[in-house]
């Protein structure tokens, strides 16, 4: 319920703030949203940690997570620039790319769950993996609509 | 109303005010400026990643 309430609550806002925009810009949005959320969750990381509320095999976990979702977030960067507008014949390396996004954040959710310990670290945490999936439920939105 | 719910609300209330001003930022910059950024942020976040497993070992 919650999970479903933070991604309604990051669909909505982000639709919000990019009415009028054409879709390269809102994916390029989308990609920006998804990067500042990963420094958030490594931010979030590292204070559970600090705080015992994670063990330290589950933050490294999480942290090995978090740079493999940030390199393909980057590739993700790397292609959009290559592009400069979407069409049906270039986005779906793109979409490719925010389909392993979506997977890996997955996972990181998965090993979050099972490691911290704490329900509110817990919560944070996932309303933090939710808000980054909202920006690639976007993307993942946009290249369809192209396609 | 219950502790966990009030928390809750907070927590949420508190995302929407980061995502505003996450969106209130990104609406003023250009479509090269907004992967500008989004490549830093990603550096950012494996720096910080890299870091942190180092301070482990």
């Amino acid at each position: 319920m919650r999970k479903s309430i933070t991604l309604a609550l990051v669909l909505a806002l982000t639709a919000a703030f990019t009415i009028g925009c054409d879709e390269y810009r809102k994916a390029n949005r989308a990609v920006a949203g998804i990067s500042s959320g990963l420094v958030a969750l490594q931010e979030a990381n590292q204070i559970a940690y600090r705080n015992g509320e994670i063990s330290k095999d589950g933050a490294e976990l999480i942290a090995k997570g978090l740079i493999d979702v940030s390199l393909l977030n980057d590739e993700a960067v790397r292609q959009l620039r290559g592009v400069k507008e979407l069409d049906a014949h270039n986005i779906d390396q793109i979409l490719a790319l925010a389909d392993q996004i979506n997977s890996s954040l997955s996972s990181l959710q998965d090993e979050g769950v099972l490691h911290i310990k704490s329900d509110s670290s817990r919560q944070r945490f996932e309303a933090s993996i939710v808000a980054v999936k909202g920006s690639v439920v976007i993307l993942r939105g946009i290249l369809q609509g192209v396609k | 109303m219950d502790v966990k719910t009030v928390n809750t609300a907070l927590q949420l209330a508190q995302l929407a005010a980061n995502l505003f001003i996450e969106l209130k930022k990104q609406s003023g910059l250009s479509n090269e400026e907004l992967l500008d950024m989004a490549a830093q942020n990603n550096a950012e976040a494996r720096d910080e990643a890299r870091k942190f497993l180092e301070s482990l070992k």
